[in-house]
Formats: structure tokens, C-alpha cells, sequence
């Protein structure tokens, strides 16, 4: 099972300082921009500036470490099947007794660049979620107009997923104290015992819900959500918005090239 | 059955944003308050049971529980899923930010359609036999028919990926059957202890 961690850090970090809103704006553009990136050179440069973010933040190596070998948990069986299964230039083969194995070079093309995006837009996610505060993140949200139900939705899920581990350590410490072992084979038993863990959860959120309601929560947008922008965030983001539209446009420089000589031709 | 960032071009993941965008924010105009607490459990226990992982070849398989969001949310089960999958994203790079949008449609679009086709026939049939297939069915379609859609979005931003799509589908159906008799169990038990929570 994937190991739960809570991903804010406080530092004094310059982005740790950029202002909330701002930063996510650009975080959104600078995803979508790699994702549209097809050439090795420039998710190279993208990934370098990401991991040149990933300094600013003053991260652990570490944490570096650990967040480039989940993505590559995921994307590196999905990669080595591309190898084999997309055709084209034959690069290399290997027979074994009736059948030839054969790596095509379109596919080790291919594997290449999609574990490039995927490393760099995670990295990117994980400095976005370690530098700034998940309230943050959420008032950010309605600003951009997120529905405010939505928002109280994302929050109350991340609040109510602690909350399952913190019965489950209940269930599991209860059921050793009796004796008994929980064993993964038997499916009835099992679904019995996660259903009331669901149950019991279930009752739990819908007490603390009813509290908060009490206190008056609505499903009104909040009037109070403010965040200061100083000269520094936008000056940081228009820097940043500048990487993007190089990366766009030295990816796309042929086409540019020949929509400019048309467009002087037309004026001509 | 996510798809991981890098792999779909942006004329795809953008009308995915857009579509699942639309769908959620229908589906949040008409939230009341009373439901919220129902879809935060719901979606937290989706986002946990995709924490156990199942290795089939050379992909890895998890539980969706689709088919059970599916009877006790209805329809909101899309917005579970939208939840789920964010998290999912950024926590554990399960799936990807940008394919986001294609993430949520085949999936919580899987269990929304499945809440509207079996949801009615709950309090309908009163043959046990039959409910049992109708939980059972709730369960392996949801696997389905999300199996079918993301091969066709695979597919649709490079046909060079047949190959591929082929093997990720099949290495699905175990897992649509394995969902199948989840469901079965986990509803039944849920109906004896508290049929509120699937009848409202």
C-alpha cells in the first residue's frame, strides 16, 4: 500500500513566498505547455528549469529522489511495453525458440518523451503542493470561480482521509488486543470489516459535519478570502510565462518561420 | 486504467477538461448541503481503496470501487471521482493533472451512467437473486465500460498505441470481475446494517 504523508513544508523559500494564486496560475500554463512539448530539447530544458524551481524551494534531495521513483513506478511499465508494441524502424531483435522479440525505435522515441513529461509535471505538482498551504490552494480555487460547494467538497475529502487511517489504526489495534490476525485471503471477512470501517467513518465525518453546521457553515462563498501581490509574484510569473512562451516557440519555430515569410508575402 | 501525463496531445485532454468541467458544475448547482459530508466519505474511501495495488503483467490494477460509489451517491459520483482522481494526481502521480479531464469522464462517467441505469432498479426489484445481479453487474460494468473509453482515448491520440490498448484492456477484466463480487458483498452488508445510506 502507498504510503500516506502530509505534503505541505513550511520553508522560507522564495517560492514558499510567492504569492498563492499567482503561483498556481503559472504552475496550470506551465503543465499544459509541457504536455504540448514533442521535442527532446526542449522537455530537456523544461525539465531542467523545473528541477532549477525544485532548488528555489530549498526541497531535500530526497524528497526529489522519492517523487521521481513513484512517477517512474507508473510510467516505467507503460514505457517498456512501448518499446515492443509500436511499429516502425526496427532497431533491434532477439529470437527465442518460435518468436522474435523486436524494439522498434518510434517506441523507444516515444518512451522517452512521455517519461519526460511525466517526470517534469510531477515534480512540478509536488513543488506547488510542498510550497503552499492546502487552504491556500483552495481559497486560490474560488478565486479562479471554482463553485464553492466544490471547493468545500476537495477540502473535506483531504480532512476525511486521516480520518479513515485513524479508524483503521483503531480497528486493527482492537482486533490484535482480541487476538486476532486480519488476513488478507478471505473476501467476505474482509469486506465485512472495511464496510464498517466505511460505516463507522461514515457516522463520524457526519457528526463533525453537523458541528460545523452548527457554526454556522453554508454553502455560501466565503466574503473574507484575500491574498496580498506585491511586485515580486508578478515579476516571478511574467519571468515564468517568458520560459513558456520560448519553450513554445523554439518547439514551433518552423511553423512560425513559414507563417511569417507568408504573412510578408501577403503584405508585399 | 488511468492515463498518465505525457501520453495524451492537448486536443484531447483540453475538450476533457472542458466536458468533465461542465458536468461538475451542473452536478454542484444542484448539491445540497445535507449531501456533502455523504460524497466527502464516499470520495475518501475511493481514494483509499486505490491505495492497494494488484500486479497483472506489466501493468498494476487497483480497486475503483466504481459500481458502490455509483449506488450510494447516484449521480454525484462523477464529482467523487473528479476528487479522487485530483488527489490521486498529485499525491501518488496515479494518473496525471492533464489527463485530468479524460481521467474523470471514463471513470467517474463509467459510475455516473451505471448510477443512472441500476440506481432506479434498487427499490424496484424485489427478486434476490436479481438485486444480487444488479449489484454485481454495478460493479463489473463501472471496470467496463471505463476499460472501453480509455482505450478509445489511448487510441484516438495515436493509433500506434493498438498494441497497447489491447493488453491494458484485457489486464482490466479481472479487475471488473474482482469489482463485481466487492460490490456484491460490500452492498449487501451495507443494505443489512444501514439502507439508509443506499435508498436516500
Amino acid at each position: 500500500m502507498n504510503s500516506y504523508r502530509p505534503l505541505y513544508q513550511k520553508n522560507n523559500s522564495l517560492i514558499n513566498r510567492w504569492s498563492s494564486p499567482v503561483k498556481l496560475l503559472f504552475v496550470i500554463i506551465y503543465v499544459f505547455v509541457i504536455s504540448s512539448l514533442h521535442s527532446f530539447m526542449m522537455l530537456s530544458f523544461s525539465l531542467g528549469f523545473t528541477i532549477f524551481l525544485f532548488f528555489l524551494s530549498k526541497l531535500k534531495l530526497t524528497r526529489l529522489l522519492r517523487n521521481i521513483s513513484q512517477i517512474l513506478l507508473f510510467i516505467v511499465p507503460f514505457s517498456i511495453l512501448l518499446l515492443f508494441t509500436i511499429q516502425g524502424n526496427h532497431y533491434y531483435s532477439y529470437r527465442i525458440s518460435f518468436f522474435t522479440i523486436k524494439i522498434y525505435r518510434e517506441g523507444i522515441n516515444l518512451s522517452l518523451l512521455i517519461l519526460l513529461r511525466s517526470m517534469n509535471i510531477f515534480l512540478l505538482l509536488s513543488i506547488l503542493l510542498t510550497t503552499t498551504k492546502p487552504n491556500a490552494i483552495l481559497h486560490s480555487f474560488i478565486l479562479f470561480r471554482i463553485p464553492y460547494a466544490l471547493a468545500l467538497l476537495f477540502t473535506l475529502t483531504y480532512r476525511y482521509i486521516t480520518r479513515y487511517f485513524y479508524e483503521a489504526q483503531k480497528l486493527k489495534t482492537a482486533s490484535v488486543l482480541r487476538g486476532y490476525k486480519l488476513k488478507f485471503t478471505n473476501i467476505g471477512q474482509n469486506v465485512k470489516l472495511y464496510s464498517n470501517l466505511f460505516l463507522r467513518t461514515y457516522e463520524d465525518t457526519n457528526l463533525s459535519y453537523k458541528a460545523m453546521m452548527l457554526r454556522g457553515l453554508t454553502l455560501k462563498k466565503p466574503e473574507n478570502i484575500s491574498f496580498k501581490v506585491c511586485s515580486k509574484d508578478v515579476f516571478l510569473f511574467i519571468i515564468g510565462l517568458s520560459f513558456c512562451l520560448f519553450l513554445l516557440i523554439f518547439e514551433n519555430r518552423v511553423m512560425i518561420n513559414k507563417l511569417w515569410q507568408q504573412t510578408i508575402l501577403l503584405l508585399k | 486504467m488511468h492515463i498518465s501525463d505525457g501520453i495524451l496531445p492537448v486536443y484531447i485532454s483540453i475538450p476533457g477538461y472542458i466536458i468533465s468541467g461542465l458536468i461538475s458544475i451542473f452536478l454542484t448547482i444542484k448539491i445540497k448541503l445535507e449531501r456533502i459530508p455523504k460524497i466527502a466519505t464516499v470520495t475518501s474511501a475511493l481514494f483509499i481503496a486505490s491505495l492497494f495495488h494488484l500486479n497483472i503483467g506489466p501493468s498494476s490494477i487497483h480497486l475503483v470501487l466504481g459500481g458502490i460509489g455509483a449506488l450510494i451517491l447516484g449521480a454525484d459520483v462523477f464529482l467523487a471521482f473528479v476528487i479522487a482522481l485530483f488527489f490521486q494526481a498529485v499525491m501518488f502521480s496515479e494518473g496525471g493533472i492533464t489527463a485530468l479531464g479524460i481521467n474523470a469522464l471514463a471513470i467517474g462517467g463509467g459510475a455516473m451512467l451505471i448510477a443512472i441505469l441500476f440506481k432506479p432498479l434498487l427499490l424496484k426489484i424485489k427478486n434476490k437473486i436479481l438485486i444480487n445481479l444488479v449489484y454485481f453487474l454495478a460493479g463489473f460494468l463501472s471496470i467496463f465500460f471505463s476499460a472501453i473509453f480509455t482505450s478509445s482515448m489511448i487510441l484516438l491520440s495515436d493509433v500506434s498505441f493498438s498494441n497497447i490498448v489491447k493488453i491494458l484492456f484485457l489486464s482490466h477484466l479481472p479487475l471488473a470481475l474482482i469489482e463485481g463480487v466487492i460490490t456484491l458483498f460490500v452492498i449487501n452488508f451495507i443494505i443489512k446494517v444501514k439502507p439508509k445510506l443506499i435508498y436516500e
